[in-house]
């Protein structure tokens, strides 16, 4: 079912009003200070929206976009050696193995699973190209993660991107029952580390999925990467490792809006 | 919002597919992300329901992991590496020796032995490195020292020259109180 251009082309007033509803709901969430969702990294967006924009150009600009395979000139960013060096080949103990993750390990080194580089690489780059034109359209973007030790350099990331973050206690029905919370879902979630504190699934993987929100999450070899639709396999604990994800998504996100921000005014 | 929230059937993409395609939503109304997810699926589908993939995890061996068995066999592990300041082009003697070997083995005509010239070519702390049996006779000594100590203790304790200059690790409350306690078994 491919969404030709005519087709977008034909759109009436009505689509119009969709697009400027969309997004002024997405500036009122951005810019309210108290709300309970994003609460642990609210701020400013980094790139305003131009309100005077209809959304006819949006929709022609952003299916032009689709037609590259690295628009935004981001997939060059990983390379192996990068990966080698910040640590991310390294799996947990083959005891600790998700059956699922099997595919995604290059082999097991004395006990140590070790993690296919190859195929990370890959699946990063795709989870960056995805990440990055869901910023391109505007989209909110929702950093996860339950790593106490890394929480501060995730939400500082959101932060710095203009996006939100969501590292602490997850109280059920955040994205169940977002109706009576006077939120907004996020059209992303990008879970940095998708166990909780107690190393089983994080709820917001399988909310994600029930609410038809997409993820990008870094899963371990003790992770279940079934319900995450862009996994990207590598050490999820190494503080390194979570650097070197926290700046590639930090990039990919800036590139989108920046290209939105080009597009507008060329 | 329509949509079922059954998360173990089917992807988020088809779930929003089918709700397109019986018209519960419209072409509008499509998800933000529902194009770029069309246009870059992910590589796997994100489907619960799928069979456990039958990938066998293969060891990850060297050839050179022979030498290190017969490196540690003969000489243990006596080395501590600090991760906190660790210097990543520093090595193990074990690597040392295997570097070693190997560039031995590369020359044109490697010597009779090399597995032990290239262990001479190895010094731990300056001094020659010491066996797995070396070491344990080394200890043993050590015991004995303690075990002389142990008898001369009322000795030892007034000596203080001795005890610094011999360095032996021995706290000598620790001593007295075993010793009581062996008494107290003895006696009862």
């Amino acid at each position: 079912m491919a969404m030709s251009l005519v087709n977008v082309l034909r759109r009436n007033f009505q689509t119009f009003c969709t697009f400027e509803f969309r997004r002024q709901s997405s500036l009122y969430v951005k810019t309210a200070g108290n709300f309970r969702l994003y609460s642990s990294a609210s701020s400013q967006p980094t790139q305003t929206v131009d309100e005077t924009e209809t959304g006819w150009d949006d929709s022609v600009r952003n299916a032009k976009a689709l037609q590259h395979d690295d628009y935004f000139n981001i997939k060059h960013l990983v390379t192996i050696k990068e990966l080698f060096s910040a640590n991310v080949h390294l799996g947990h103990k083959s005891g600790c193995r998700n059956p699922f993750m099997a595919p995604y390990i290059y082999g097991n080194r004395l006990g140590l699973d070790i993690i296919d580089l190859e195929q990370t690489k890959t699946l990063l780059q795709d989870a960056l190209n995805f990440t990055a034109h869901i910023a391109y359209r505007g989209g909110i973007i929702l950093f996860i993660s339950r790593n106490r030790q890394t929480l501060p350099l995730v939400e500082e990331t959101a932060r710095e991107c203009g996006e939100y973050a969501h590292c602490r206690y997850w109280k059920g029905g955040t994205f169940t029952n977002v109706t009576s919370q006077f939120t907004r879902l996020p059209e992303l979630c990008i879970f940095i580390n998708c166990l909780n504190s107690v190393f089983d699934t994080h709820i917001a993987v399988v909310d994600s999925a029930k609410l038809m929100i997409p993820s990008v999450g870094v899963v371990d070899t003790n992770c279940d990467p079934r319900l995450i639709s862009y996994p990207v396999p590598g050490n999820d604990d190494t503080p390194v490792a979570v650097e070197y994800y926290c700046r590639l998504f930090k990039a990919a996100i800036m590139a989108g809006k920046q290209k939105h921000v080009e597009d507008r005014h060329a | 919002m329509a949509g079922s929230r059954l998360d173990k059937f089917g992807t988020i993409f088809k779930r929003v597919q089918g709700l397109l395609r019986s018209g519960a939503w419209s072409e509008v109304d499509r998800p933000l992300w529902y194009d770029v997810y069309e246009k870059f699926p992910p590589k796997v589908a994100p489907l619960y329901e799928r069979p456990v993939p039958k990938d066998r995890v293969r060891p990850i061996l060297y050839p050179e992991d022979i030498l290190r068995v017969q490196f540690h066999k003969i000489y243990g592990n006596m080395e501590l590496e600090d991760l906190a300041t660790e210097d990543p082009k520093s090595k193990t003697n074990c690597q040392k020796f295997v570097d070693k070997y190997m560039e031995l083995m590369a020359t044109e005509s490697p010597p009779d032995d090399v597995f032990q010239t290239a262990i001479a070519s190895l010094d731990f702390h300056g001094k020659p490195l010491q066996t797995k049996k070396e070491r344990k006779n080394s200890q043993e000594m050590k015991g004995k020292t303690k075990i002389s100590a142990l008898s001369n203790i009322n000795e030892l304790y007034n000596d203080e020259e001795y005890y610094v200059e011999n360095k032996l690790d021995i706290d000598i409350t620790e001593l007295l109180e075993n010793t009581i306690e062996e008494d107290d078994k003895k006696h009862w």
